[in-house]
């Protein structure tokens, strides 16, 4: 009997605790609106022989603070891993590197000569002896490392005291002995990765003058808790406070919106790029993509189905139904099949306009890292669109309506309002029920 | 009533005056717009470095390479565009090339530095160099290229290399 009434008791405080189960609802990754974070990502770069590359630069914006983060390089179709390596940053520190062709090593390399990477063990880069390290070669089946996307993970943050240095200064000699002996355990309890980096892509073809810039795609609160290291890849939604689904959820997005124009002077590309299907470290572990939006409603090529509808500027589209005949013109429905897509404007039937892609409502559910259910609608994507013309060229984010994310407290279905960028609707909805 | 001009009217004297002037600034344009495309006086150096021995597997196609880079960056669109394979012509349109290599004559082309000519087959030929230029602004750059030259008919014809405005080439 005094079995039961102690078993009674621990299912009543299980039950009135049921908010302090759902902290990760309450916190978790975030699109950072301040351009402030933890990850970016960078969804496209381009090193292509032709002369295009990509400068990346990343800020620890922090006045006091010393921070370690990882770069990964990933290929265009696959997504398979070209180059990763750390950044050292002190305190108001900038990195940048430039992802290029290099006509001596015959191929795409990463060019640094900034100080806050390592060009050789315990020697940091400078002017001088810089970092030129090629992309390794891409498998095959299409695929190339002269395109792709980066993303960049902060992986353990602390207010360093440099006695050896001038001021307030941190040397990087002093943060990567910091950095070096740390484990898994040292980095969660003592040196968690803080929301201090900022990060900016420049696009361009240098000798004709082509030039454009973006911000990252910028992520909070993700907070990685593992010692990241060159030695094993480094994915999205993997040994962090956030696991793959819920860096999906707050990617998702039900239909993406993207002006274009179309003329003999103009060309418009609008790209889209998945940052969490990881096809080739997939076929590496021998399973299906690793996000689970790819498992649950890729095709079986696991290609993501869209639907598209291009508009002119007086509100006229393909598919208008014709007053005098019929059938309606059917709609467009196409594929993406790579990690990172990209759609011509040549295909476009107007000189100018819009473009609406749908994602036709695909819902993908599952347990977030505490263990909780979630589900999202909307595909996991990043649109962004490149136009070339007679102004030059230009780089721009697409628009979108964000896909409904939701949860399960309490018993019950919950929307997340606004879950992509903050937790304040979830802290209301448990102090109603609190109250 | 219409006001007409008459043989020796000082209207018409005005009026032939400024026709003339127009006619000289129009011919001034013109011929200076021509003589940007034609003079193709070369002041840049053209330098081999690298391991592999490199050559020209023909002399046409050095003076071809040569001429197609000074006219880039004296920027004389018109005249690079149709040195681009003829296929390419046919798909790009040319107001799309014109605007992705006008702004190549901002920068001054001092020394093209190729690394390795590598004749893929009898009529297709991809040299790996260094582009070395300074800008308006007077700051020294480089880039790195793998140029690409297709022999159609008896002439060599460039192929310029961008898989995402111009995937036909690619």
């Amino acid at each position: 009997m005094r079995k039961v009434k102690i078993l009674l008791i621990g299912m009543l405080v299980m039950m009135l605790s049921g908010t302090a189960w759902a902290a990760s609802y309450d916190d978790h990754v975030k699109i950072a609106p301040n351009n402030q974070g933890d990850v970016l990502i960078f969804p496209f770069y381009a090193a292509i022989d032709g002369g295009f590359e990509t400068k990346l630069t990343v800020v620890n914006t922090s006045r006091t603070e010393s921070t370690v983060a990882k770069v990964v390089v990933r290929s265009e179709v696959f997504s398979q891993e070209l180059l990763d390596f750390l950044i050292y940053l002190s305190p108001s520190d900038v990195w940048t590197g430039t992802l290029r062709w290099d006509a001596a090593k015959g191929g795409p390399v990463l060019f640094s000569d900034d100080d806050s990477i390592l060009v050789a063990p315990a020697t940091f880069a400078t002017p001088d002896n810089p970092v030129n390290q090629p992309l390794v070669p891409a498998a095959g089946g299409g695929d190339s490392n002269m395109m792709g996307y980066v993303y960049v993970i902060n992986a353990a943050t602390a207010e360093l005291v440099d006695d050896g240095a001038p001021g307030l200064k941190v040397r990087k000699s002093r943060i990567l002995d910091w950095y070096q002996p740390l484990d898994d355990i040292d980095i969660v309890a003592n040196y968690p990765p803080q929301n201090i980096l900022a990060g900016f892509m420049d696009f361009n073809v240098r000798d004709a003058f082509l030039t454009s810039g973006l911000n990252a795609v910028t992520l909070r609160d993700y907070v990685s808790e593992q010692k990241l290291t060159v030695r094993f890849p480094t994915l999205l939604g993997e040994v962090a406070q956030n696991n793959r689904l819920e860096v999906e959820a707050v990617l998702s997005k039900l239909d993406v919106s993207m002006p274009y124009v179309n003329t003999d002077e103009d060309v418009t590309l609008h790209f889209f790029t998945f940052p969490t299907k990881y096809h080739y470290d997939a076929a590496l572990r021998d399973e299906d993509p690793l996000g689970p939006f790819f498992r649950q409603n890729a095709d079986a090529d696991f290609c993501v189905k869209f639907a598209y509808e291009a508009y002119d500027l007086q509100e006229n589209k393909v598919t208008d139904p014709s007053p005098i005949f019929s059938p309606t013109p059917p709609e467009d429905i196409s594929r993406f099949c790579r990690e990172l897509n990209w759609v011509d404007s040549m295909q476009f039937a107007f000189e100018e306009g819009f473009t609406r892609y749908d994602f036709m409502d695909p819902v993908t559910g599952g347990l977030n890292e505490s263990g909780e259910p979630l589900t999202y609608t909307g595909a996991p994507v990043i649109p962004m669109q490149l136009n070339l013309g007679q102004t030059g060229l230009s780089m721009k984010y697409g628009a979108w309506t964000d896909g409904i994310v939701k949860g399960t407290i309490d018993r019950f279905d919950v929307e997340f309002f606004d879950y992509h960028y903050s937790d304040t609707p979830n802290h209301n909805y448990f102090d109603y029920l609190n109250d | 009533m219409m006001r007409l001009f008459t043989k020796n009217s000082p209207d018409c004297m005005l009026f032939l005056f400024c026709f003339a002037l127009a006619l000289i600034v129009i011919s001034g344009c013109t011929h200076e717009e021509q003589d940007k495309g034609t003079d193709l006086a070369v002041d840049f150096d053209i330098v081999f470095s690298g391991d592999k021995d490199s050559d020209w597997p023909d002399s046409r196609l050095e003076e071809r390479f040569t001429d197609y880079w000074a006219l880039r960056f004296k920027g004389d669109a018109y005249g690079i565009y149709r040195m681009e394979a003829p296929y390419l012509q046919a798909l790009i349109p040319e107001g799309q090339y014109r605007n992705y290599v006008r702004g190549t004559a901002r920068n001054t082309l001092s020394k093209i530095e190729i690394f390795d000519i590598s004749l893929r087959s009898d009529n297709f030929v991809e040299i790996s160099m260094t582009l070395h230029f300074v800008t308006d602004g007077g700051r020294e750059q480089s880039t790195c290229r793998r140029d690409r030259w297709v022999k159609t008919g008896e002439e060599w014809h460039h192929v310029i290399r961008d898989p995402l405005f111009f995937p036909a080439a690619s």
